[in-house]
């Protein structure tokens, strides 16, 4: 966090460039839009508004905040928008996972299967709890900030949190039986 | 609690001493709840294990183009009003200095625009000595008082645009 605000004063005073901020974030950001909007497209699209309305805010952000919880919301809020206007034909079947490269370790492969048939299942899950399951696996990511971020009641986050993980259980079982 | 959110729950390390009590009985005595813990389990460290997804790779050169150009934009409307801005000043300082010229002299027979109260209150402040001044000198005046205003209220803004100012 210090790291954070030591790097965001920097860029403030144009010492150091934006784009390093973007950098560190990108995949966060990236993976709640993707995780609301099912689309690689449109989500690259809301991560790309987020990172230009956080640059905008950004004179503004006060540090009081954490600065992921911050980034974030503008994310969940903007993916939300996206949604909202309908700018999304979500076709589960259409969505496309791209796989990094793959490597000639069949390991490699095996748990790169493994991560495919989770993120696919994940996308079956409603928006919000895809969501939800997915920021609560990143890195240090409490239910208090979810809720943050969310604007739900931190009870709210672990009834959905909850639902999302049996549900998504009970998709894994269904449908990726390999899994 | 049920047995898939006490599972869950305790995989969070989110279980109080009973319910830490109850998951440990259970796991000692139930068959099914054992073969459900190991479900949940490898489920709860697969989503940990999960990578975050990647954008494409030329992501953050795009960020930094929409940015670029949506401030080019704003700069150029910026300049736009910037160079305006001096014609809009020096209209306002000619105006200004009109009006003043009009109701100190107005007094003396001369077209007054002021009358009662405020004319002799207006009269009532120190005394210009006009005998110094034309007219014209004014008029060079307010407008220069309006520069001086002007560009004060510039390097203002400019502190702070560059305050906020961030490197593209």
């Amino acid at each position: 966090m210090k790291a954070d605000s030591t790097l965001i004063q920097q860029i403030k005073e144009g010492r150091k460039d934006y784009r390093l901020l973007v950098k560190k974030y990108e995949r966060y950001v990236f993976s709640v839009c993707f995780a609301m909007l099912k689309s690689r497209e449109l989500a690259e699209e809301a991560a790309q508004d987020t990172f230009i309305k956080a640059y905008k805010a950004l004179a503004n952000y006060e540090q009081k905040a954490k600065f992921t919880t911050w980034l974030y919301r503008i994310a969940y809020r903007t993916s939300l928008d996206y949604i909202r206007k309908r700018k999304n034909n979500i076709d589960i079947d259409q969505v496309s996972f791209q796989l990094k490269d793959a490597t000639d370790i069949s390991k490699n492969i095996e748990q790169e299967e493994k991560n495919k048939m989770l993120s696919e299942a994940i996308h079956k899950l409603d928006p919000e709890e895809a969501t939800i399951l997915r920021m609560f696996y990143f890195e240090e990511m409490k239910i208090k900030e979810i809720a943050k971020i969310t604007e739900l009641k931190e009870s709210n986050v672990k009834i959905k949190l909850f639902r999302s993980r049996t549900r998504l259980k009970k998709i894994l079982e269904k449908e990726f039986k390999e899994f | 609690m049920e047995r898939a959110e006490l599972i869950w729950q305790y995989l969070d390390k989110q279980l109080n001493a009973d319910e830490e009590l109850q998951f440990q009985h259970l796991l000692n005595t139930d068959t099914r709840f054992v073969e459900q813990v190991k479900q949940i389990k490898l489920i709860h460290h697969r989503l940990t294990a999960l990578p975050l997804e990647q954008p494409s790779t030329s992501f953050s050169d795009n960020v930094m183009l929409e940015l670029s150009r949506s401030y080019k934009v704003s700069h150029e409307y910026k300049n736009a009003l910037g160079r305006f801005k001096y014609f809009l000043f020096g209209i306002l300082a000619l105006t200004l200095g009109i009006i003043a010229s009009v109701m100190i002299y107005g007094g003396k027979g001369k077209g007054n625009l002021i009358s009662g109260k405020l004319a002799s209150l207006l009269e009532a402040l120190p005394a210009i000595d006009t005998a110094y001044f034309q007219e014209s000198y004014m008029y060079v005046s307010y407008m220069l008082l309006g520069l001086i205003i002007m560009l004060f209220i510039e390097y203002a803004l400019k502190k702070k645009w560059n305050q906020a100012n961030l490197s593209l």
